[in-house]
């Protein structure tokens, strides 16, 4: 049985549906206008939650279910800690204090936040963006649009984000990551490429990347990996592709 | 020799509980025409290097000299020229633009510093077509623009002054991989063709390692090691500063692992024949 969480449906041949559980990483020019749409910062026809529209009159109700993660909004804390800027969300949600206290040191432990009683002001940018993903996950959005940040993570942090988004994927929650970073694609289940207010490709992660030729005319390498993976595969060193730099070199040598 | 450090200590907030040493007793040397690149985390203080540097920010002891100029927490004169002869690209746009169209915000320096040029004319659209942008994009609003437009203009908005020391935080940060191919193409232009002095500041070592000339990486306001693009093939060493090695480079570590015998190339269509020919 098929069906749509949530649809948007531009004028100008942009429509995409996405599913739970589902990562897509979109890459292209039309993000910035994608995302200002999610956000619903102009009045839009354009998106349905499972096919009820959203309009001016009802946008709250897409506003309650989307999370927001960018470099923008780094530096606007609204605690004087870590402790009360990661409540926020769960204060306004009127949650009662036994399980704010609990859910908040929950998620200190599982992003590795240290210091909660510290102010946010006092983080470093990896750590500030780490603080960001957690104080909107805390309250189980269904759906989080990362925009242009995971590049910025230390190695540390973002095997940690990673490992947490992984989690909040599984138990249902809809990953929508707009990214220029190509080697972000691994990460994600699909792909959405636009281009001059269209969108040109979209589909399954892999068979995206396989259109070498249509992603170099776009001005796009591919992930490192596959790029590998995809000569080695046309020097017949290895029958299928592998993700993976150990297995890949078992494989060969 | 153009930038010199003599045991710079730069603290922020000093005197107050949150007071912070982002530059601990930093002594080390710049050269000229070279692109050198400070790899480091988020703690490291890489990104506080630039500011220091172009003074906008004095430091806490020690002393930079910079061309003609010396900063040493003392006011400096004519700090202005130095400004303009060492350009900063911050990462963040927000300390990099505030006019409303791409136009207001390259004419605004010319304007606002007294830039002597010949032709102003010539020089804004000039400063737009290094960084790959058409004549087209002066009249738009900053604010309609995406990121790695935002990213090319506030480098133009830098390259307008003609600096002899280029800075650039994060220079990938929000460009498309064409758009990091033409980057690296302009940046050794920059370097070779007009003797500039390149400095980048990234956690990006694949950008890097076929750029760069000399490496330093940063932990904790600290050199702990600087080099060549060799320092990047050591990837222990990288690991060991929270930071990723080459993609590149993983791979061919871990091919060394089972004997594979690779050499270090940044170029993939190399490494792919040495593989074919060493698997048979």
């Amino acid at each position: 049985m098929n069906f749509n969480y949530l649809d948007y449906v531009e004028t100008t041949d942009l429509s995409f549906g996405v599913k739970e559980k589902m990562w897509i990483t979109f890459l292209g020019d039309k993000n910035k206008d994608i995302v200002d749409n999610l956000l619903f910062k102009k009045e839009n026809n354009f998106i349905t939650i499972n096919y009820s529209k959203i309009t001016n009159k009802n946008k709250d109700k897409l506003r309650k279910l989307i999370g927001y993660v960018s470099f923008s909004m780094l530096d606007i804390f609204l605690g004087e800690r870590i402790s009360d800027e990661l409540a926020y969300n769960l204060e306004s949600l009127g949650t009662n204090k036994k399980e704010m206290k609990e859910k908040v040191e929950e998620i200190a432990n599982s992003y590795k936040i240290k210091n909660i009683d510290k102010s946010p002001t006092e983080l470093n940018l990896s750590e500030k963006i780490k603080l960001s993903f957690a104080r909107i996950l805390i309250s189980n959005p269904k759906v989080l649009v990362i925009d242009d940040i995971i590049k910025l993570l230390d190695k540390s942090d973002l095997k940690i984000v990673l490992k947490n988004l992984k989690n909040y994927t599984e138990k249902g929650g809809i990953i929508l990551n707009f990214t220029t970073e190509i080697e972000e694609t691994v990460l994600g289940d699909e792909i959405i490429i636009t281009d001059k207010e269209k969108i040109i490709l979209s589909g399954k992660t892999i068979s995206v990347l396989n259109e070498e030729k249509l992603m170099k005319r776009l001005g796009y390498n591919l992930p490192f990996i596959v790029l590998l993976n995809k000569y080695l595969k046309d020097y017949e060193l290895i029958e299928n592709y592998i993700l993976d730099y150990e297995r890949l070199v078992d494989a060969i040598w | 020799m153009v930038i010199k450090f003599d045991n710079v200590t730069y603290k922020e907030n000093i005197m107050t509980p949150l007071e912070k040493t982002y530059i601990k007793n930093l002594s080390l040397i710049i050269n000229e025409n070279k692109i050198t690149s400070f790899i480091g985390d988020s703690e490291s203080g890489i990104y506080k290097l630039g500011d220091l540097i172009n003074a906008s920010s004095y430091v806490t002891s020690g002393k930079i000299k910079v061309l003609n100029y010396i900063n040493d927490g003392r006011t400096i004169k004519k700090v202005n020229i130095l400004r303009m002869n060492v350009g900063l690209v911050k990462l963040n746009k927000d300390e990099m633009l505030f006019n409303k169209t791409v136009k207001d915000e390259l004419e605004f320096g010319i304007k606002y510093f007294k830039y002597k040029t010949e032709k102003k004319s010539v020089r804004v659209p000039d400063a737009l077509k290094l960084v790959g942008l058409t004549s087209d994009y002066l009249e738009k609003n900053i604010k309609d623009l995406t990121l790695s437009e935002i990213r090319k203009v506030s480098l133009a908005s830098v390259l307008i002054f003609n600096p002899s020391i280029i800075i650039i935080e994060e220079p990938t940060y929000g460009l498309q991989n064409k758009d990091r191919e033409d980057l690296k193409k302009l940046l050794t232009m920059l370097k070779t063709k007009y003797n500039k002095t390149i400095i980048l500041l990234t956690k990006d070592t694949d950008f890097i390692y076929g750029l760069t000339d000399e490496v330093f990486i940063m932990n904790k306001g600290s050199i702990v090691s600087h080099g060549g693009k060799e320092l990047l093939e050591n990837e222990d060493l990288i690991n060991t500063y929270n930071l990723k090695a080459p993609e590149i480079i993983r791979f061919i570590n871990y091919a060394n692992k089972k004997n594979a015998n690779l050499t270090y190339t940044s170029n993939i269509l190399d490494l792919i024949k040495e593989v074919y020919r060493n698997a048979f």
